[in-house]
């Protein structure tokens, strides 16, 4: 008895037809992808290794003469493209002189328009390294116009565009880089590594905008802000710190806004970042135990040594730890602890069996 | 005969319901795998094309880097865990830790760690963010009290309990679990905390599907040139995981609808993980099951969740080489499926849970869970029918093209995508013997693990007591200087 | 002029940045060997001794600083210079390197110059 699956026989061949010719097509992608790229590979070896010591005797300022340079700015289109890649890839390496000259070599290959018309492009990769090329060419008339794409839709293109002025190091940029953390209109905006590290990167004019941003409506924004305010460190915020500790809400920005105030706060900080030892946010409160530290004042010894035997773990350890770097009054502390029982007991001897292990091993220095 | 002619319309009735739909149940499974491919090759190009300005050296310096804890638990694994320590030690990083929970070892791998790293005991208290079972009997660090390495001795009481204390006694923002017969790559650590920097607000977990060691050139815990290994049995898993490497990319992780699946590794933001409660020890899913908790409860408390796939092959391992050890495998990864699917059921068609429970959790109900059965009972079926003279030649051999031949073209997708974009096989051998496997794995092994998943969620349903069982090493091609 | 010219070792992962280093030290009359790894450099350094060794701190397998202390933990090596190439300039990275032994540094992107000026004084050449 049959049943009723009968198949229509053009079906049949239609199904098989389009498996074989798939086959075909992936196989013949796979060996040709693989064959095309071994071939570009072995090329593109073959071109730029005649070039190589000029490119390193450039970029390692040993080209007196010149001679090197002129050998690179003269190549043949096609080898162009090329020796632009690789000197890209060292420009992001070096800095001074020979940057310089490699920027030369990229701008006599037309690099430099190229880039300033890629960054209209309609395809977004084209934006981000015109964006990268001309921040590794480190040209600062360039600045202002990579500055509108910390706007764009691409976040690929808002990072090149970021990481770009960090490299031209133009502070003007620094309001748009600051509006392209939380940009109005899109999901994702810049992330904060790149912008902390761009307006590090910018000199002390950027202090405005940085103390503006510190109480942006936006928490990723603040967080920036203290951030940057903490690694650069910029001394002259340390008033806007203190004003916002009482007021910020985002424990991020609130364990941030702490650190900085270890860097750059004095004596009158103790009993404020004291307090914040003990808010409820343990990462608030680490962060505290770490600013202590850094005020590194005698007084900051008594103002850690109650944290040795709070309840938390973690906070206790890392106040005790912290004693150990605050000279022979924090380690006195210390062993009065690890010699009486009670809470502080474990951290402290904890703490100096570290500091024995630490010292043993400092050696030869 | 009469009880052939009684076969004959038991058969003739159920294939009348069950052909067309088992044909379209494949047509549909391998078309989406099809599609997720496509997708994945659409990022690959543009993740390649994005490294010369992704800034790795610059995100080496930033100074927002959040630290990352590296939690590995050692159960009996003295032959490699020297090395795999060292390996992990010596990642790409500025801030991170490595902790090593010595799960009760009855070997004496505690001993080698004690020698290779001149290890000192401290007193420290393990902090109670997550409850464990078995709390620390020890805690050593290495002698000059500067390497950020932490071994954690304790009695027995499984992986997930292990890796809850390591959690506990973690230090810094992110955590990765990974086994300690795990290699990571150099770069490894960078890459998956790249998505944490990129997002510190929602993200909260980020998973990388394992790819197989075996055959590889290994050096001090470092892969030097990735081959194939050349025995079938592990060809054809080198090229499963490939395949779940390239499809977990796409789609999924796009729509945050991502859920682990096993074979992978997984990296946590701490704070998140402890507000879950940590890995449940009682769960087989590990990982899976602990990816559908923080979906549920962050969604419940209307947090944000995103969970990411990792674009780059950082993580390799050892797969089973012998059968004995790869059918342990599957049946308890089948299980750990089935348990966590169950337990999440609420979760199934449930619109609070948005694409996750209308399109993730349906997906993984039909196309993971109950694929075996689908699979295996149309397979019999159809060839049953067949030698029962009941079905057309012609259907069968359409059946045999739709679910095998496709499912080929599908594994050719896949290293295609594979050749594009990382091309980590130089060798032209291994292209070969990759192909030859594609072809090899749908003559026999993928009914056997079909049959497999069945045992796992068989022995589920019926409450059998799970046996993890040894790995048998045989360890990396380790290559003399 | 010197006996016998320094020897400097280079390691660094990133073939730019080791070729680099390699040509300017050589430009400058140094006996430079190379290595792309901190397994290979220390193979080297089991042979030989050479006057200072240039350790980029981020490498794969040993990082420049874990070979670093294995310099600094073996006697014969106790009159090796080392100089490490680092991408950070933040403080504690610095101190790792300086309480480890290192005598100086250079952070990436450094001028050759500048490494060149650092190599000299660290052998005492002081040009």
């Amino acid at each position: 008895m049959a049943t009723q699956t009968v198949v229509a026989a053009q079906l049949l061949s239609v199904v098989l037809w389009v498996l074989v010719w798939a086959t075909i097509f992936l196989l013949a992608l796979i060996l040709g992808s693989r064959a095309g790229r071994l071939w570009r590979e072995r090329r593109d070896r073959q071109l730029i290794g005649e070039l190589r010591p000029a490119m390193l005797a450039v970029a390692s300022g040993e080209d007196e003469d010149s001679a090197a340079l002129s050998q690179l700015t003269t190549v043949t289109r096609r080898r162009a493209r090329v020796v632009d890649h690789a000197v890209s890839a060292m420009l992001s390496k070096v800095k001074g002189e020979p940057a310089r000259a490699l920027a030369q070599v990229l701008r006599s290959h037309g690099r430099s328009s190229w880039a300033l018309r890629g960054l209209n492009s309609k395809r977004s990769i084209r934006r981000a390294y015109a964006a990268w090329t001309l921040g590794l060419m480190r040209e600062r008339e360039s600045g202002s116009k990579i500055i509108p794409l910390l706007q764009d839709r691409s976040i690929d293109v808002v990072v090149a565009a970021a990481r770009a002025l960090t490299l031209i190091g133009d502070s003007k940029a620094a309001r748009a880089v600051v509006r392209a953390v939380a940009p109005r209109r899109r999901p994702r905006g810049l992330p904060s590594w790149v912008a902390v590290e761009c307006l590090c990167a910018f000199d002390e004019s950027v202090t405005t905008v940085v103390l503006e941003a510190t109480a942006h409506p936006r928490p990723s924004v603040r967080h920036v802000a203290a951030t940057v305010i903490g690694t650069r460190p910029l001394p002259r915020a340390a008033p806007m710190v203190r004003e916002r500790l009482g007021v910020e809400e985002d424990p991020r920005t609130l364990a941030s806004l702490v650190a900085a105030l270890g860097r750059i706060g004095g004596a009158t900080d103790l009993p404020v970042l004291s307090r914040f030892a003990q808010h409820p946010d343990e990462t608030v409160a680490l962060a505290a135990v770490d600013a202590l530290e850094g005020i590194g004042l005698h007084s900051s010894v008594e103002a850690l040594a109650p944290l040795v035997a709070d309840s938390r773990p973690r906070l206790s350890e890392r106040a005790a730890v912290a004693l150990t770097e605050l000279g022979p009054q924090g380690r006195e502390r210390l062993l009065a602890f690890a010699n009486a029982p009670g809470p502080a007991e474990l951290p402290a001897t904890y703490a100096l069996q570290l500091t024995a292990m630490r010292s043993a091993t400092r050696g030869l220095d | 005969m009469d009880w052939i002619e009684l076969l004959r319309t038991a058969v003739a009735a159920v294939l009348a319901f069950v052909a067309w739909p088992v044909l379209i149940y494949f047509l549909v499974i391998n078309t989406s795998y099809l599609v997720m491919i496509g997708l994945a090759t659409v990022d690959f190009v543009s993740h390649r094309r994005r490294i010369p300005f992704a800034g790795r050296e610059e995100l080496m310096r930033s100074r927002t880097m959040p630290g990352i804890s590296v939690v590995t638990a050692m159960h009996n694994e003295e032959m490699g865990i020297r090395v795999a320590v060292e390996s992990f030690l010596s990642l790409q990083h500025p801030r991170h830790e490595v902790i090593v929970v010595d799960d009760g070892s009855t070997d004496n791998g505690f001993e080698v760690l004690r020698k290779a790293f001149d290890l000192v005991p401290v007193t420290r208290r393990m902090p109670q963010d997550v409850a464990v079972r078995e709390a620390p009997t020890s805690i050593h660090v290495p002698r000059d009290g500067r390497t950020r390495l932490t071994v954690v001795g304790k009695a027995n009481s499984g992986r997930s309990d292990s890796i809850n204390v390591g959690v506990n006694l973690a230090r810094e923002d992110l955590v990765l679990f990974v086994d300690s017969d795990s290699i990571l790559d150099p770069g490894a650590l960078l890459a998956v905390s790249r998505p944490f920097i990129e997002d510190p607000v929602t993200m909260v977990a980020a998973g990388g599907v394992i790819r197989a060691v075996n055959g590889c050139r290994v050096k001090g815990g470092r892969v030097l040139e990735v081959r194939m290994p050349g025995s079938p049995l592990a060809d054809i898993q080198v090229l499963e995981y490939l395949r779940a490497f390239h499809l977990g990319r796409a789609g999924w992780s796009r729509i945050n609808a991502l859920l682990l699946i096993s074979g992978a590794f997984g990296v946590f933001r701490r704070d998140a993980l402890t507000s879950v409660g940590g890995l449940d020890a009682n769960s087989i899913g590990e990982d899976f099951e602990l990816v559908m908790r923080l979906h549920r409860t962050l969604r419940k408390q209307r947090k944000p969740c995103r969970v990411t796939f990792l674009t780059e092959p950082i993580c390799w391992t050892e797969v089973p080489s012998t059968v004995p050890v790869l059918r342990r495998q599957r049946t308890r990864w089948h299980r750990g499926l089935w348990e966590t699917l169950w337990a999440y059921r609420g979760m199934l068609f449930n619109p609070r849970y948005g694409r996750l429970g209308l399109v993730a959790v349906p997906y993984y109900w039909i196309f993971e869970l109950i694929a075996p059965l689908l699979e295996l009972v149309g397979l019999v079926l159809i060839a049953l029918g067949f030698a029962l003279g009941l079905v057309p030649w012609q259907y069968f051999l359409l059946f045999m093209l739709v679910a095998y031949a496709y499912a080929i073209i599908v594994t050719l997708a896949a290293v295609t995508v594979e050749e594009l974009s990382f091309h980590k096989y130089p060798r032209w051998r291994d292209l070969g013997i990759t192909l030859v496997a594609a072809v090899l794995e749908n003559l026999g092994y993928r009914q056997l693990t079909a049959w497999w998943r069945l045992e796992g969620w068989f022995a589920a349903l019926t409450r059998r007591e799970q046996k993890w069982g040894t790995m048998t090493r045989s360890g990396f091609t380790e290559v003399d200087s | 002029m010197t006996p016998a010219q320094p020897s400097i070792l280079v390691a660094d992962d990133d073939p730019d940045i080791r070729e680099l280093v390699v040509f300017k030290l050589e430009q400058a009359g140094f006996d430079v060997h190379s290595v792309a790894d901190g397994n290979a450099a220390l193979e080297v350094l089991t042979d030989s001794t050479p006057d200072l060794v240039v350790l980029d701190v981020m490498m794969p397998g040993l990082s420049g600083l874990d070979v670093l202390r294995q310099i600094r933990a073996e006697q014969r090596l106790e009159t090796v210079k080392v100089l490490l190439l680092t991408a950070r300039a933040r403080d504690t990275d610095v101190d790792d390197g300086y309480t480890t032994g290192a005598d100086d540094y250079v952070t990436k992107p450094f001028s050759p110059r500048e490494l060149l000026h650092r190599v000299n004084t660290l052998l005492g050449r002081g040009r």
